[in-house]
């Protein structure tokens, strides 16, 4: 196999070549793969033709998992290790998950993230869902036609930094390179701002199975800003059909369910709630075991009146999402339905009262976040067109670390726009202190214990000085993902320490490398081989990346001496992408990189001149 | 060629403005767009780790740069420290003090009674206070470049602020509370 074409010097390799990159949107209940292939932006279907892959995993012993409609066929017969709406439990302890007691699932308290023991193993919410993204994987590549360059894999907004985290390992774990974590109402708003082409405030409403977001962005001259946004990251369709659970025991009296009954209401109340989307009342007849029958029949009023609550739940995100960012509702040019619970007219009701305008839909809700993803993953893979929007992101929820008294200091507001980097000063409380222990945190409330934890780490070596004395400056830094990082650093000695946040509540690297190792996407590969080859991968898109930044600017922005240099690292790095020198390899990398450190300052340099001499972009670079 | 760097160059050149209170924000939310489209990430997503390194960075200046410049208060706050002028709580007017206590007693009337419209009253009034000292910001620094006086109401500002977040949350938890 070729796994790299090598490309002459000063002859560019990329592009002009179309790079293969996919939008994946994972959903609570059912994912989906988009892409734009020859200009058309287009949801890739499976070999039956069906767009929709169901969230859902089935694990057997010693046999392949079984992912979507075939895995969903056995949610009935065994339910214990069929796994639905794993998205719940992404970034999540036991305690964190909502009617744990209620699921069908042998939950495993396991530190930093819940998991459930099934036939084939003990399961993290990560290992599932990458079970799900390789299915996903093989169906782009397939239908594609060759090796992708990577994903962008769409999130609630509301995600906190351990759900975030959880599902940039899932997808390192299914073998797919991250372009991007984007925000899914963000990528709504891109796939129907492209489509409507108009300028203006948008609201973004996105009830899905599992999670509720809302955000209010604006597009003026070619970037999408988000101004705010606000959700619920555990409330969503699933709860509708729990409701209807509800209401069908209530009716019966039935109760002291097992895990197969229990499964078969869930499945027939969210029959019943899609049936009532478009009549006024649904018959509902089963068969229990035991010979439990019984036959019920639910108004549309009735549905509507039980979930009502819910409905009215989702209403105070909106209002704070507005408030946040300044607005009113007079303000909002058109309001955006994503996902499929948007679908209940009770909903759009609600959301037509609360803006005072009747919502756009002439997306498919379902498919209009993985549209949105593909635009943003062509675009990322460098892939230019015409109408390129740019995306300014925020972060859902404060940032800040823990102070004296339990109390926590924000440090990055929630709706930041990112990435974003902020430092703070903070000092010892006690004579002769020679650590500080810090805390960080994400959350609105001001008492630590009613924030998420993200990470403890420590700053050692601080000499010892009186109280106060110390200067530790603490930076916090977000990057374009909404991933968080922090870095302590006291003042007068330089001491350092820092952090990337992830083990609180993450899994730890050990345990990524051990499902990597597990996983199938690898089995073909030994550990060595494919070192070499993530290696071979970043040496080839560093000089891709340097061989366009030559032809774009080479001439204007270095002396020959310079060039030459760059020239002699270029040659040094593609005759050590032949060989299997790994470490030869690394320290070439590194020599082109350094060389073209100053010549990178003056590109950047040049761009920020631009932008403030008013030229247009299509004036820059050529 | 002329360099700008992360270190040296305040926010307002950064957006080429010139620096004061009365800012036109149509023209910084211009040049920050326009940077934006060259300096974001994902511009620079298929460039190397260098030019990545260096567009996360610069966009992150210009993100705190725009935040700082396009909010009155803190715009205010950071013109003052360019000039090296810090206020101290002591020039807090005794008048101004217990107004704040009268509003703030209102509000926790307001939120015993689970009052909606009072809140709202209070929060419009809060705004229009803090609506006229901008005005009055806007005299002191660019008219008069009277900055400790400045300070002093930046100061009060902030106090301003503060309550009218702490309205904001009240009127939100009512009304999460009755959905």
């Amino acid at each position: 196999m070729t796994l790299l074409n090598i490309a002459e010097p000063g002859m560019s390799t990329a592009p002009h070549q179309h790079r293969r990159a996919i939008g994946i949107d994972l959903g609570t209940t059912n994912s989906l793969v988009a892409s734009i292939r020859n200009g058309n932006n287009m949801v890739l279907p499976d070999a039956e033709g069906r767009m929709l892959l169901p969230s859902v995993v089935h694990y057997q012993s010693a046999q392949p998992a079984r992912v979507g409609h075939t895995a969903l066929a056995q949610a009935q017969a065994d339910p214990a290790n069929t796994i639905i709406s794993v998205k719940r439990f992404m970034g999540r302890n036991l305690r964190d998950i909502a009617h744990a007691a209620t699921l069908p699932y042998a939950f495993v308290d396991t530190p930093g993230m819940v998991s459930v023991n099934t036939a084939a193993g003990e399961k993290s919410p990560v290992e599932v869902s990458a079970d799900i993204l390789k299915s996903l994987r093989e169906r782009a590549e397939e239908s594609l036609g060759g090796e992708l360059l990577g994903a962008v894999i769409t999130v609630p907004a509301y995600f906190d930094d351990a759900q975030r985290q959880a599902t940039r390992d899932a997808a390192q774990l299914a073998g797919l390179q991250v372009l991007r974590l984007l925000n899914e109402p963000t990528a709504a708003a891109i796939a129907y701002g492209l489509d409507n082409a108009s300028e203006g405030v948008y609201a973004v409403y996105d009830l899905g199975g599992g999670t509720f977001d809302v955000s209010i962005l604006r597009m003026q001259q070619g970037v999408f800003e988000v101004l705010a946004t606000a959700g619920d990251s555990a409330l969503g369709g699933d709860d509708f059909d729990r409701c209807v659970v509800d209401w069908m025991l209530q009716q019966t009296q039935l109760h002291g369910l097992n895990a197969q009954d229990s499964r078969q209401l869930l499945s027939l109340a969210r029959q019943a709630k899609e049936s009532l989307s478009d009549h006024t009342d649904v018959m509902i007849t089963t068969t229990l075991s035991g010979a439990n029958q019984f036959s019920l029949t639910l108004q549309q009023t009735e549905f509507w009146q039980i979930t009502q609550s819910l409905v009215q739940k989702t209403l105070a995100p909106t209002r704070r999402a507005l408030r946040d960012s300044g607005l009113s509702v007079t303000d909002v040019k058109g309001v955006v339905l994503v996902g499929g619970a948007t679908r209940m007219p009770h909903v759009r009701q609600a959301v037509a009262e609360f803006f005072g305008q009747a919502p756009l839909t002439n997306l498919d809700p379902d498919q209009v976040v993985a549209l949105g993803a593909a635009i943003q993953a062509n675009a990322l893979a460098g892939n230019h067109s015409e109408d390129q929007v740019l995306l300014l992101d925020v972060i859902p929820l404060s940032l800040g670390i823990e102070t004296m008294g339990g109390l926590v200091e924000k440090i990055i507001p929630r709706n930041s726009t990112i990435p974003v980097a902020r430092a703070q000063e903070f000092t010892t409380f006690k004579d002769g202190q020679t650590a500080m222990s810090i805390h960080a945190v994400q959350g609105e409330r001001e008492l630590v214990s009613d924030c998420r934890s993200l990470a403890h780490f420590s700053l050692k070596g601080i000499p010892a000085m009186v109280a106060g004395a110390a200067r530790i400056r603490v930076t916090f830094q977000v990057d374009a993902d909404g991933l968080l990082s922090v870095s302590a650093r006291e003042l007068s000695t330089g001491v350092e320490t820092s952090v990337t946040v992830k083990p609180a509540y993450g899994l730890s690297d050990d345990a990524i490398t051990r499902m990597l190792q597990d996983s199938q996407a690898y089995a073909s590969e030994d550990a060595e081989a494919r070192a070499l080859r993530e290696l071979q991968i970043d040496a080839q898109r560093l000089l891709d990346a340097t061989h366009s930044a030559l032809t774009e600017d080479g001439e204007t922005l270095l002396e020959a001496i310079e060039r030459k240099q760059i020239d002699n690292a270029i040659t040094e790095l593609q005759q050590c992408l032949q060989a299997t020198d790994r470490p030869a390899l690394r320290a070439a990398s590194e020599n082109l990189n350094r060389a073209t450190t100053e010549f990178a300052a003056r590109r950047m340099n040049r761009n920020i001149l631009s932008a403030l001499s008013g030229r247009k972009l299509a004036d820059v670079g050529t | 060629m002329s360099e700008i760097s992360a270190s040296g160059q305040n926010y307002f050149e950064l957006f080429g403005l010139t620096p004061m209170f009365a800012l036109d924000r149509q023209r910084l939310e211009q040049h920050y767009r326009d940077m934006q489209q060259r300096i974001h990430p994902d511009r620079h997503a298929q460039s190397s780790d260098n030019e990545r390194r260096l567009a996360a960075q610069w966009t992150s200046l210009a993100n705190e740069g725009f935040q700082t410049l396009k909010h009155p208060l803190r715009r205010a706050q950071y013109l003052l420290q360019l000039q090296q002028i810090s206020a101290s709580p002591a020039a807090l007017p005794g008048s101004f003090l217990l107004e704040q206590m009268e509003w703030r007693e209102s509000l926790a009337n307001a939120k015993t009674r689970r009052d909606e419209h009072a809140l709202n009253q209070l929060h419009f009034t809060v705004q229009q206070q803090l609506a006229t000292l901008e005005q009055q910001l806007s005299d002191l620094f660019d008219k008069q470049a009277d900055y400790t006086r400045a300070a002093g109401l930046v100061m009060q500002g902030q106090f301003l602020e503060k309550l009218a977040n702490e309205i904001n949350t009240a009127i939100d938890e009512l009304l999460d509370a009755a959905s």
